[in-house]
């Protein structure tokens, strides 16, 4: 039987008595983007100025999308994926809704909006109430029209297909966390004559988007666009550090690949991120 | 033809007959799938946490092994049905908040080391064609994940460019992997509609 003392042994002694072995790069990493996220979301709430964010492709497809709806006196289906709440893409999904719902408000458009998570339908109930009471339409909002079909992904899928062929929304905006359930979703919404807008960072559905979708919003996409959406202030400062990060990681990978061809054996910049 | 008794193989049978249905149309068969469908979860959801969550917490967890620390999960849970009454509905904000709270710092835990040694692995020495192809399609796919950076300068817009051509070649290849899983799915279908229920077929 193995011996949890004799693993504890063999273990190298921590950097400064505190870091298991190359853990202090990515601790110092981890805590610099935090500090940088912090100042740039400070600054941002303060109005003062930090680095734009370009306009995303497709993203007045979301505008196009609604305003199709109301010409032809359909509804709008808004599905967040079927990630948890607290997955990332299902958060980046909560601006997008709220700005999909006060449009819908606005325009007396119904919206219907499906899920497949409670958490998040709980959330999402909130938004969408919460949006029309913004529009000054709080008398519009109706609660069956944010719906919980099932926490199963196949139920979850069936009962939106079913809901998409009765009530035949003229535009589908399917924004989150999707899995294999994309394609089929898709392929109805086109059966329907639904403007379809895709949004996802599971790069093993991106393809259906891509094939199905009349718009797709790829991978770091999604959340450009619901900072740009939304000009709320955390997603804009989260934004803009990401890209600083990403920026940075673009650098070292030049900077490391140079290295790499005057010694490919002994690279100390490997060295210093994967050991250190 | 020797069509199987098994009263179990036959439901199966005909749900999947009316889920393939609607392939010709939406219609009654596979409206009544749909619904049986979307029911039996929500029922088998309950019935599945009833016994295996919240009965053994408080009959064994609580009242034999008397863990009634138990008890503070179970009540912010329970805080989430406040949004039925308008006047303590804040209380719902509570269970949500801890459960996104825990996402955040989960990922923020394990994320960042993993990010280095993708990092390293794209120190690549070009000494082969396709070490050369993988780092071009890395660094131009990063560059078009630029947000904040304008594409008027040639770099970063050949760059993207280039990333997105990238992209676009890996999305075609994960599409055609997925369309031949799919076939499978479908293949594994119709061999139980075979073998099992029309019994067509013997191995």
């Amino acid at each position: 039987m193995l011996n949890p003392l004799m693993i504890l042994a063999d273990l190298p002694p921590p950097t400064w008595g505190i870091f298991a072995e190359g853990q202090v790069i990515p601790f110092l990493f981890g805590t610099a983007f935090v500090v940088v996220v912090y100042v740039l979301i400070s600054r941002a709430r303060a109005g003062e100025p930090i680095p734009e964010i370009r306009k995303i492709a497709g993203l007045d497809a979301v505008d196009e999308a609604i305003g199709r709806a109301t010409e032809m006196g359909r509804p709008v289906h808004f599905g967040p994926g079927i990630g948890a709440v607290s997955n990332a893409q299902t958060i980046a999904a909560f601006a997008v809704l709220g700005y999909v719902a006060k449009m819908c408000a606005q325009y007396d458009t119904q919206l219907i909006q499906t899920n497949r998570n409670i958490y998040v339908y709980a959330v999402n109930e909130e938004i969408v109430k919460q949006s029309y009471l913004e529009a000054g339409r709080p008398d519009a909002y109706n609660p069956d029209d944010v719906r919980y079909i099932s926490g199963f992904q196949w139920a979850y899928c069936a009962g939106v297909l079913g809901i998409m062929e009765r009530e035949k929304p003229a535009a589908n905006i399917m924004y989150g966390s999707w899995f294999a359930e994309t394609m089929i979703f898709l392929e109805v919404g086109n059966i329907v004559g639904a403007i379809q807008i895709g949004a996802t960072t599971n790069t093993a559905q991106l393809p259906f988007f891509i094939a199905a979708a009349d718009y797709t919003l790829i991978g770091e996409e999604m959340f450009a666009a619901s900072a740009y959406i939304s000009k709320e202030p955390v997603l804009r400062g989260t934004v803009v550090g990401q890209d600083i990060f990403r920026i940075l990681i673009f650098a070292i990978i030049i900077i490391g690949t140079i290295l790499q061809q005057i010694d490919p054996e002994e690279n100390p910049l490997a060295r210093i991120l994967t050991e250190f | 033809m020797l069509v199987t008794s098994d009263p179990m193989i036959w439901t199966g049978a005909l749900f999947t007959l009316a889920v393939f249905s609607y392939l010709y149309a939406e219609n009654p068969a596979w409206r009544i799938a749909e619904h049986i469908y979307v029911g039996m979860t929500a029922a088998y959801t309950v019935a599945y946490q009833f016994h295996n969550t919240i009965k053994p917490t408080i009959m064994e967890d609580m009242l034999v092994d008397g863990s009634w620390g138990m008890l503070i999960p179970m009540i912010v849970g329970l805080l989430i049905y406040t949004r039925y009454f308008p006047s303590v509905s804040f209380l719902q904000r509570y269970p949500l908040s801890l459960w996104v709270g825990y996402g955040a710092g989960l990922v923020m835990a394990y994320a960042v080391p993993p990010l280095m040694t993708q990092i390293v692995g794209n120190f690549r020495t070009f000494d082969s064609f396709d070490n050369v192809v993988y780092w071009i399609a890395t660094v131009c796919t990063l560059i078009y994940f630029f947000f904040t950076v304008k594409r008027t300068n040639p770099v970063i817009k050949y760059g993207a460019a280039i990333g997105r051509w990238a992209m676009m070649i890996a999305f075609g290849v994960s599409f055609g992997q997925t369309v031949i899983y799919r076939y499978n799915l479908f293949l594994s279908r119709m061999e139980y509609l075979l073998t099992d229920w029309l019994q067509l077929i013997e191995y």
